[in-house]
This record gives C-alpha cells, structure tokens and sequence, in this order.
C-alpha cells in the first residue's frame, strides 16, 4: 500500500516535471491527426457526394445519340423481344448544341425534355418553377462559362447544330426557372456534346424545353438521345472497375440490338465519359494519391520524433527507474508510466484533433468547390480515417515507448544510476586536427562533441529536422505548381494547406527538441549559472548545438525534399520538377532555421530562469 | 574591517501562504585563508548560507560584505559577475560537464575569469597531470572531485565554498580531498568554507560555526587545530 502510494505520487510528479513535453508531443499529435485524417477523408468524401448523385439524381449509365428514326427502332427493340434484363428506364430527349457564332469557342445548347415527368439526370429546380407551355423554359444555373439568365428574361433561342439543314429560331420564350444538372458539375470548361473532335468548344448556355408540351413537329424529324439507367444501381462506387465492366458488356449488347434493327449513324457514350464527373473523380484521385503520400510521411516523421522524444525522456528518467526498480517494481510496472504518459499525451492530441481534422477535409471540399458544384452530403462528426489513422499513430508511439521503456528497464539498477557517458577516449574527428581543435574555446568543443557524440541521438535529431525541412519544401514545390496549372484554384487552397501544417510540424519538431535539449541540460546550465556564465554565454551553450543541427538539417533536407518531390510527381503523374521556383530552395531551408530562432526565443526564459539550485541536488 | 563579514543577515521565504524564515539574524566574520568548517544537520540553513555567500540568492535582510564589498547590495548582473570572478565553487556531485575532458572542464572557468591561474598548472597541484584528457567518466569519485577543486581554484578567488564536498566519496578519499582545500587555504591564502553535517570536521577547522533552525548556536576560533590525518569518524 506505501509502495503504491509512492509509485504514484513519482508517477504524478512525472507528468509535472515533463508537462511542457507531454504538451509538445500532444501538439504535434494534433498537427499530424488533424491534417492526415482530414487529407484521407478528401477523396472518400468526394466519391461519397459522386455516389449521392448517382442514386439520388438516378444519372445516366449510357446515353445514345443519334437519328431520332434509328434511336425508336433501338428504344422499341430493348423495350421489346430483345429487352435488355438489367436496363431499367429509357428517356427520349433531344439536344441541339450551336456555336455561339463563327470561330467562337463557346456553344449554346438547347434541351428538350419532359420536364414533368424526369426519370434519369434530373434536373433540380433552384428557383422559379417548371415550363407550363411551350413559350416557358428553364435555364442551367451561371457557372464561370454558363452566362447567368433571370427569371422573366425573354430570350431567342437558335437552333443551327451541324448536322441540320437549315437554322432554327424560337422566339421570345420566357426563362421561368433555373436548374441545376447533375451531370454538369464542373465550373469551367463543360465541353459541347457535338464539338469534342475540335479542342475547346465549352457549353456557354443551356435551355431547357419541356419536350411534353412542345408540340412543333421539327424536333421528331431530328436527332435525339436515350438515356438509359441500369436497375442494380448499387453496382456503381464512384466509377470504379466492376461498374465499368458491366456498363462495357450492356454497351455490346446494345450494339447488337442495333445491329439487328440496322442502324448505323448512332453513338453511344457511357457514363464513364461524362467529362464533368469523371474529372471530378480523377481529380479527387489525384488528391487522394497526393493524400496517402503525405498522411504515410507525416505518420513517419511524428513516430520519429515522439520516439526520439520518449526516448531521450527514458534517458532522463534512468535513476528514477533505478529507485523503483531497488523498491522491487517490475520492469512491466515500471514501464507502465511511461506509456501512460505517451498514450495520455496521444489521447487528449487525438481528442482535440477531432475538430481541426474535420475543418481540413472542409476546407479542402470547399477549395473542391471552386472548380466542381458536387452535390451537398452530410459528413459524419468525425472523419472516417479519422480512428484509423490516429489509432495506429498512437499505438506505434506507445509500442515504441514500451520497447524502449522495457529494453531501459532491463538494466540493473547501479546501471542505470551511472549517467550515459562517451566511451573511454573516444573523440570526434575534428580534434584530430590539433591546431584547429586547440583554437576551439570550450563552448564549441563541447558543441561538437554534444553533436557527434552521441550519433543515435544526432541521427534522430538530423532526420526530424531533415523530414520537417522535406515537408515544408514538398509543399512549396506543389504550391509553385499549382500555381502554373490554369483554372485550378482549388489546388492552390490544398497545397497552401499542406504547407501551413508542414510548416506547423516542422516549428514544433524544432520547439520540441530545444526544449528537450534544455530540460536535458539543466543541471549543466545550472552549473554554468554557478561559475558565473552571463545570461546569453548560458543560452549560447543550449543554442549554439540546436542551430547547427538546424542547420545540418535544413540544408539535407533540400536534396531530400528534391527527391521527394521527384518521387511523388512521377507517382500522381503530373507536374514537373522545373515548375518549382528558385526560392522554394531558398525559403524552406531559411524557414526551418527561423522556426530554431523562434523556438530558441520562446524558451530563453526557461534557460534564464533555471533555479541555480538544481546544480547542488543530490543526483537523483 | 574583516575579510568576510556577516550582520544580522535574515533570508526568508515565502512557502504556500507564509513565510519561512531559513535564516534568522546571521552574523559571523572570517579572514582569508581561514578553514572555515559550517556545521549542522540538514535543513539547518546551511545551503541557503551557502547560496548567500555564493551570490545565487540575495538576503530579505541585513548585510554582506566581501572584500570591502556589500555584495549583499549587489544586482543580478553584479551577482554574475562576482561569481564569474570572486567565488570557487565546489560542489557535492562535482557538476563535471561530461563532454570536457578534465583540463577543458578547469578550462570553462578559466576561459570567462580575468586573472586565471594556468589550468594545467592548477590539475598538476591536484595531482591529475596525467588524467588531463579524461572525461568524466572515466574519472573515479575522487578524481572527478579534485578536478572540480581544480577548476574552483583556477579562478584565483576570494571565496572557496564548498558543498559537502566528501559526501559522495569514500573515507579515505573524502579525508584526501579535505586535505586538498585545507592546504589550498593555507598555501594559496584563501578563505575556504565547507559546509558539511560530518561533526568530526570541526576538529580541523580554523573556525566552527554550527547552525541549527536557521540561526547559529555556535561561533568559535578552533585553538586545537588536529590534522586530517588524525581524525577519525
């Protein structure tokens, strides 16, 4: 009972004498949390809003155009003897694209459809109402191409695709609604039906008719479209291989049943070319590769570090582990306060997380919005990688810490009270070179030997500072990319975003280990304090081997950053190395180091007012 | 005027909601190169004593005078400056920064102090001219000890204060360095304060002052001076 009153009073005094620690790795678990579960849950949300719209709006599997006489006897043959068992519903429209005028890259499309009765893509209404007569349209909502019309504007309408003979003009119709269509989601660039042979032909309009009330007769002379809708509507995931598939087979079918009523002058496009869409979907694939390398760098990079971090924490703690273990505590007990700490530190990141993860897939779908009008979905309050991705990031730092913990633990206790020591005579390189070596003045020899001395150590130190250092310079390269790639906002937004968050990782992995160095220093501080070391002599001791790891660091982490980037643009396919502008070099590695003289400033206090004290306590 | 003097020095702390006297009404005075033996049983006040003389904490009341020098007047900075200079400590767990070798450790004293002794000499006079370019670790107890003695000394200061400097050795070592600081009062004409609870000191020290519950019970000129050599305990 006095034995576990004991263990828990150290253990409490644990947690206070390392909160500012217990803090900074639950910092940099919010940071990492927050950015890769709100990055993983980007794409899935999109594909997720793809999904809605297929099954809510009921979107079209095929869509086959062609003369309105061939396209009855294909509709009458698949709703006949030769029925097709997975094709659900067929609707008839017409749509007539028509350049805006000559050498214009914009056309206007005219639609004709029985609005009152929409089965496949429908349209949703977003103001007005729907056509009652033939002289009422609605009109597709203004995008950054489609012009914007008003409810009660009267338009002309012309009619004069290629493929007619001859123009025609309808005549003072008036717009009673606005609408939006499913299958035009992107914001720029929806390309025209009928021009797709020629580059740059973009949808500058769209009208659309209730085919049910319209009784001129010239529609039926015409061309048309069906628009077919498959029954196991479950099949479709966001375009994905199954789905293909089946659509490709259904496609074969119908081309026989053409075959078999002769027709030969139809085309048949299927969902999988709806260029709105499978953008979308490409785009957010491409986000959702670009996601997965960063979320696997940055689970990388904060393991790394919080394992350096407890590690250099199990260091400091070997004497007390060496009175626990002489009260007869086993190892397991022993190292059980230690992954208290590091899964107390982990749980309250995570709880925090839970926000901040949500706002990033947000920002980032908003961003998405720029370019796409997807449809609205409701989110869950907490991402779907959210418990995935930070389960595993705290489980791999507390089985890291209990390895370490337990391998600490496993040293006799005359062991552990003997401090971590160089080995007998062994020297860094450079004070081989005497005359150099003797010049030194003692701060930069123990500098030196602080830095390479303990190689283990230096090499966590060098590689978090290298990562942070990648990140941050894989970001600008991105956003210097994004910035060259044309109409892609939306990009931008994404990539500033990786770098607000690389940059956050890369100041808390330097705040982290300066604190560390220092809280590990006290007593050596203390003691300069004694012998009468200034103020900034003191500070200088502290600083003075965080800059040149800094240093050290920043400048690895250019040629790494550079074969990152390498790596992920080969990886997602697109943009190039050159696009990253010369002071992408320049800042990161400058960023990095003022992130070290920020970090340095911060904690100055913490150095000056270390209690003089500490260098007359009994070791521990 | 004496070398060191102390007047009605009072230091107090606040602890919790009130305040804890450590010190009440300290006077004494000594000569350089006086062996100056402090005594009492811990948490007396002798490491708030200590702290006083050293300039790592400055008095609630009364005076300090060092060399015809109020340090007790003194700021932070002048503080600084007067243990950069004036004041050799050493301390209970020597406090050896572990990546110096011995000699760069009485080096990082010497290095800040103007009218430093030559550290090499100084490591010769402990008797550690063939452990100069060990570190620490590779130091025994005693060793480690006398380099922490080095480097106090090297500084040529007014002031040696030395915080039990034996309790982390053993016997025969411990009674080998209070030999050390004993001959340093005498040869190199400091005034050396050890603070220790070891009662058996007393019996070498030029001067005794026992302190219990913050103030001093005892204040006496030792006439019968034994050698180190000779006391046993």
């Amino acid at each position: 009972m006095v034995k576990h009153k004991a263990y828990l009073r150290s253990t409490r005094r644990l947690f206070i004498k390392h909160l500012l620690r217990l803090l900074s790795i639950s910092a940099i678990f919010i940071v990492t949390v927050s950015l890769i579960s709100g990055l993983g849950d980007v794409e899935g949300d999109i594909k997720k809003s793809i999904n809605a719209s297929y099954q809510e709006d009921v979107l079209h599997d095929l869509t086959i155009r062609g003369p309105s006489i061939e396209l009855a006897n294909i509709k009458e043959a698949l709703e006949g003897e030769q029925k097709i068992e997975e094709i659900d519903k067929i609707e008839t429209y017409y749509t007539f694209d028509t350049r805006v005028e000559e050498g214009s890259n914009f056309a206007n499309r005219a639609v004709f459809r029985d609005l009152s009765n929409q089965t496949i893509d429908k349209l949703e209404l977003l103001e007005g109402n729907w056509p009652k007569n033939e002289n009422e349209v609605v009109v597709e909502r203004s995008t950054k191409d489609i012009k914007e019309r008003k409810i009660g504007d009267v338009i002309n309408v012309m009619i004069n695709p290629d493929f007619l003979p001859f123009p025609t003009m309808i005549n003072n119709v008036k717009v009673v609604g606005v609408v939006k269509n499913p299958t035009m989601v992107i914001l720029r660039n929806e390309p025209s039906d009928y021009y797709q042979d020629e580059d740059n032909r973009y949808i500058n309009e769209v009208v659309y008719f209730d085919s049910s009330k319209y009784t001129s007769p010239f529609l039926y002379a015409t061309v048309s479209a069906l628009n077919i809708s498959i029954k196991n509507r479950t099949i479709f995931d966001s375009f994905n291989e199954a789905y293909r598939d089946k659509i490709d087979v259904i496609k074969g079918r119908i081309e026989e049943i053409a075959k078999s009523v002769h027709a030969t002058n139809y085309q048949i496009v299927t969902l999988n070319e709806c260029y709105s869409l499978v953008s979308l979907d490409m785009y957010a694939e491409k986000v959702g590769t670009l996601a997965m390398i960063f979320i696997i760098f940055f689970i990388l990079i904060a393991i790394l570090v919080i394992y350096s971090t407890m590690s250099r924490l199990l260091d400091e703690e070997r004497s007390s582990m060496a009175v626990l273990k002489t009260l007869g505590y086993s190892n397991l007990a022993i190292s059980a306060r230690y992954i208290a700490y590091v899964i107390v530190a982990g749980l309250v990141g995570v709880a925090i997380s839970v926000f901040p993860s949500r706002l990033v897939s947000g920002l980032i779908l908003n961003a998405f919005n720029i370019q796409y009008a997807m449809k609205e979905i409701s989110l869950p309050v907490v991402g779907n990688y959210f418990f995935m991705l930070s389960g595993a990031i705290v489980l791999l730092s507390t089985i890291l810490t209990f390895i370490k913990s337990m391998r600490t633990a496993n040293y006799k206790p005359i062991e552990l009270l003997t401090p971590r020591a160089p080995k007998p005579g062994k020297r860094v390189l450079i004070e081989r070179i005497k005359p150099f070596w003797k010049r030194l003045s003692f701060k930069y020899k123990s500098t030196f030997r602080n830095v390479f001395f303990f190689k283990g150590r230096l090499a966590m130190t060098i590689l978090s500072i290298m990562s942070a250092t990648v990140l941050v310079f894989a970001s600008f390269g991105l956003l210097n990319n994004a910035n060259v790639m044309e109409g892609f906002e939306s990009l931008r937004i994404i990539t500033i975003m990786l770098l607000a968050f690389s940059a956050a990782l890369c100041a808390l992995v330097i705040y982290n280990i300066t604190n560390i160095n220092i809280s590990e220093r006290t007593r050596e501080i203390a003691t300069l304090m004694v012998l009468g070391y200034r103020n900034n002599e003191v500070t200088g001791y502290v600083y003075r081997e965080i800059y040149i790891l800094t240093a050290i660091g920043a400048i690895l982490g250019l040629p790494a950053g550079v074969g990152f980037l390498v790596f992920v643009f080969d990886y997602i396919g697109v943009f190039e190395l050159s696009n990253v502008e010369w002071w992408s070099y320049l800042v990161s590695p400058i960023l990095t180091f003022v992130f070290a003289l920020l970090a340095t400033r911060l904690l100055h206090m913490k150095i000056v007012k270390t209690d003089m004290n500490e260098s007359l306590k009994v070791l521990e | 005027m004496s070398f060191l003097e102390l007047k009605n020095v009072v230091k107090e702390y606040k602890s919790g909601e009130g305040i804890c006297r450590a010190l009440n009404n300290v006077n004494f005075t000594s000569e350089s190169k006086e062996f100056v033996v402090v005594l009492g049983p811990s948490g007396a006040g002798k490491t708030t004593l200590l702290n006083l003389l050293g300039g790592m904490d400055t008095v609630t009341g009364g005076e300090i005078i060092l060399d015809h020098k109020k340090i007790s007047r003194f700021n932070k900075k002048q503080l600084t400056e007067l243990r950069r200079h004036h004041i050799g400590f050493v301390f209970q767990f020597y406090n050896l920064m572990p990546n110096l070798t011995a000699l760069e450790n009485v080096e990082l004293a010497t290095e800040i102090n103007r009218d430093a002794l030559n550290p090499m000499k100084i490591l010769s006079l402990v008797g550690l001219k063939n452990r100069a370019s060990h570190f620490p670790a590779q130091l025994s107890g005693g060793e480690q000890q006398r380099v922490s003695i080095a480097r106090a000394i090297a500084k040529n200061p007014k002031m040696l204060l030395c915080d039990e400097p034996t309790g982390a050795l053993d016997y025969k070592t411990g009674k080998m360095i209070l030999r050390l600081l004993y001959d340093i009062s005498k040869k190199k004409k400091k005034l050396v304060i050890v603070v220790t609870h070891n009662q058996a000191l007393k019996q070498m020290a030029d001067r005794v002052i026992e302190i219990k519950n913050g103030e001093i019970i005892k204040n006496y000129q030792n006439r019968h001076i034994k050698p180190i050599e000779d006391i046993e305990w």
